[in-house]
């Protein structure tokens, strides 16, 4: 009820995870055995009663197509609820032109269809639960132009490095640069942005924001000249940004407290996900699991501690699993030991993978190591 | 599959031996195997057999299995050309009725049956345990030019006093049909699943309506009338995994028969290289803690386990708090069990709170039932 607002994912805001990124989004990228990143986002705009969301794809829409389908999963009516996955076809022919800005000035199409009150942008490293109804409530009340949703951190010199930092007086976004890890203490951008439709149209057609080739460009442009009342909106839950390999390690494990993990999944906003009719996860007669997330479908005969394990994984008799990401379809062969490492889709590991803490191995899609 | 086919799908009963489980829930709803609804099973095996016309007859509490059928989407049977529909007993011109008996049930849809312009009617149970394609069963069903195939299942002779016993000839035609007999000469037990000609069903059950004697049962009256008047009625042998989950005992041996080691039988084997299909929770990956124990057991999404879990089928969303231990039990779905409490040998009822403590063991010849207050 209430406003029509339209959901943005841009997945164009997308970090390199690595080896991990090569062939699927980060969007895509598996995430604690059974979710793929942007579910946390995609459930976001769900519980927040959004029923039209579209997705901003850079690349690999294959990967994107294939987790969303019908995106049936995330809308609340299926006939109400719109669905759609914008490429920017002027930008695949010519790279330069590629930014999540002009993928939204390309398909202005769903803006007149959509006639929405409100746009929302969000990405997906960022993950989070929020409800976009407060934050619609907020911007609002302070009858902002522009609403950044930002959150205060204490490891501003580690995370969100690949946001911005800003400073906020009376509301009003008054200090906004790219964070370079001086601080610890700093309050981060969330890359969230929320504005009327009307708005965000001019504000995209607008002469003197016509150089800002991304969203963060033009955020940074804006924020500066002062030329727009910008607030910020904090949001004072459990956010990780997952930027890096290291961070994507770092805060699946940091889950596996399952304090911390109530965070996330006691708030009341369920987190939805593809279904794949995944049969209930097999322990057999010698699994020996220690804190672990497991995923349906799998069948596990071995040790498996402090890790996460993914649907349909098969981890044979005696072999020894620790401080590892086993994903989709993997194979841990008879007495074979794992350790610190990432073991992408398909992969069948027949002779020991030892990483260590600071070094963790990846084992890339597919691959036999014997 | 050149030939249309309808699935019928009895899910009326009550199946008043489970006690407890089905006190407020009709049978075809109860969990099954973590993550299933017993229903699951015959409605998987239509979608795995491209049968997308499919009505199930629900009458006793059908509220929630209404609600769970749906438009057949959990099964994919809501594509183009399906159609998936509830069927209720309900209000008409000759007046207010329930189903009076499977083949009752069934003529009480002749309407619906015939807008659906099916070749073949499939008449399955809502509470049978398998896993299958009836494909085969429905090539045979053309090639015998048969007007009705049955689907038979071998059980032991010293069982089959239990069941709808048939007698075969060495083509498969039935010859003999006895239900329930004292002295049965075949072990050949009808699985309460039909393959009809519809032409030959319309009129059957027309005439067994008429018919003021008739108990209005397939296996008692409709298959009897048709053996008699000469019908080309075949047995079609199913040598897959197949249960009637009837008594607490027999639903939680059939939970046990999906786990490894126990005879022979495990998930894989029984599921048929087939999947089954459900409904789809919202719950974060099963959470198993760090003094936990799990083994042997199959354990569903969303639970989080820090006890000790031996041999067991765990559902959805179950909590399993330290010093907790579950031997050779199933647990239903949201179900938190506290500290220190023992079960073994038990079913526990879907959303019921075990006590810090409470110890509930059964044995392998004593099943016990815990369906607890209510959350």
């Amino acid at each position: 009820m209430g406003h029509k607002v339209l959901g943005l994912l841009n997945l164009y805001d997308s970090p390199s995870l690595g080896e991990l990124t090569k062939k699927r989004t980060l969007g895509s990228t598996s995430f604690l055995g059974r979710y793929a990143i942007m579910d946390f986002a995609l459930s976001n705009f769900t519980n927040s009663n959004i029923d039209e969301i579209n997705i901003l794809v850079k690349d690999n829409y294959r990967s994107v197509a294939k987790h969303i389908g019908t995106l049936k999963t995330w809308v609340n009516n299926t006939k109400i609820g719109r669905q759609n996955i914008l490429m920017n076809e002027r930008g695949i022919r010519d790279p330069k032109y590629n930014s999540d800005l002009n993928a939204i000035r390309e398909n202005d199409w769903v803006y007149f269809e959509a006639d929405a009150d409100y746009v929302i942008i969000a990405p997906a490293h960022i993950i989070s639960v929020i409800d976009y109804r407060k934050v619609l409530e907020f911007h609002e009340e302070k009858n902002a132009d522009i609403t950044l949703v930002y959150t205060k951190i204490k490891d501003g010199s580690k995370a969100f490095l690949s946001s911005n930092v800003l400073e906020v007086k009376d509301d009003k976004v008054v200090f906004f640069a790219p964070n370079k890890g001086k601080k610890d203490d700093v309050a981060v951008s969330m890359r969230t942005y929320i504005m009327s439709q009307d708005a965000f149209l001019k504000i995209i057609r607008h002469k003197d924001y016509r150089d800002a080739l991304s969203i963060r460009m033009l955020m940074e442009k804006i924020i500066a000249s002062q030329s727009l009342k910008v607030f910020g909106y904090e949001h004072k839950g459990y956010v990780r940004c997952i930027d890096s390999f290291e961070h994507f390690i770092e805060y699946s494990f940091e889950l596996l407290d399952y304090k911390v993990a109530t965070k996330l999944f006691d708030t009341g906003a369920p987190i939805y996900t593809r279904t794949h009719s995944a049969p209930p996860a097999d322990y057999g007669e010698h699994a020996s699991v220690k804190n672990c997330y497991i995923a349906n479908g799998g069948h596990l005969d071995g040790s498996v501690k402090n890790s996460i394990v993914s649907r349909y994984v098969v981890v044979e008799e005696k072999a020894k699993i620790d401080h590892s990401i086993i994903l989709t379809q993997a194979v841990i062969g008879k007495g074979v030991k794992v350790e610190y490492a990432v073991v992408d889709k398909y992969a069948k590991i027949y002779k020991d993978v030892i990483g260590s803490k600071d070094k963790p191995v990846y084992v890339a899609q597919g691959k036999v190591i014997k | 599959m050149s030939k249309k086919v309808v699935a019928m799908i009895l899910a009326g009963g009550k199946g008043s031996r489970l006690q407890a489980l089905t006190k407020k829930n009709a049978k075809p709803a109860v969990t099954f195997g973590a993550k299933y609804r017993i229903i699951d099973f015959p409605l998987s095996n239509c979608a795995n057999s491209h049968i997308t016309t499919v009505g199930v007859l629900t009458q006793y509490e059908s509220v929630y299995l209404d609600q769970y059928i749906g438009n057949g989407e959990k099964w994919g049977l809501n594509g183009v050309r399906s159609l998936t529909t509830t069927l209720a007993p309900r209000q008409t011109d000759e007046g207010l009725s329930w189903y009076k008996g499977t083949a009752d049930a069934i003529y009480a849809n002749i309407e619906f049956m015939d807008s659906t312009d099916p070749d073949y009617i499939l008449i399955l149970s809502g509470d049978h345990i398998y896993s299958t394609s009836f494909d085969e069963m429905l090539e045979d069903t053309v090639e015998n030019n048969a007007d009705c195939t049955i689907g038979v299942y071998e059980v032991p002779i010293e069982e089959a006093s239990r069941f709808g016993i048939l007698v075969a000839d060495k083509n498969n035609r039935i010859v003999e049909f006895h239900e329930k007999p004292a002295h049965p000469t075949s072990n050949l037990a009808s699985m309460g699943i039909y393959l009809f000609k519809y032409s030959v069903l319309r009129e059957a059950l027309i005439k067994d309506a008429k018919n003021k004697e008739s108990s209005h049962d397939f296996g008692k009256d409709v298959i009897p009338m048709l053996l008699n008047s000469g019908a080309r009625l075949f047995a079609y042998k199913y040598r897959g995994y197949w249960k009637d989950v009837g008594t607490i005992a027999s639903l939680h041996e059939a939970n046990m028969d999906l786990l490894d080691g126990t005879k022979g039988t495990n998930l894989t084997e029984i599921f048929n290289g087939l999947k089954i299909y459900t409904e789809d929770q919202p719950c974060h990956p099963q959470y198993i803690g760090s003094k936990a124990v799990v083994e042997d057991s199959l354990i569903d999404q969303g639970t989080v386990i820090h006890g000790e879990v031996k041999h067991s089928v765990v559902s959805r969303q179950v909590i399993i708090e330290k010093g907790a231990k579950v031997d050779h039990c199933v647990v239903m779905g949201n179900v938190t069990i506290h500290e220190g409490a023992e079960l073994s040998y038990a079913v526990i009822a879907p959303d019921v709170e075990i006590k810090k403590g409470t110890k509930i063991q059964g044995d392998q010849k004593h099943i016990k039932l815990y369906a607890g207050e209510e959350k």
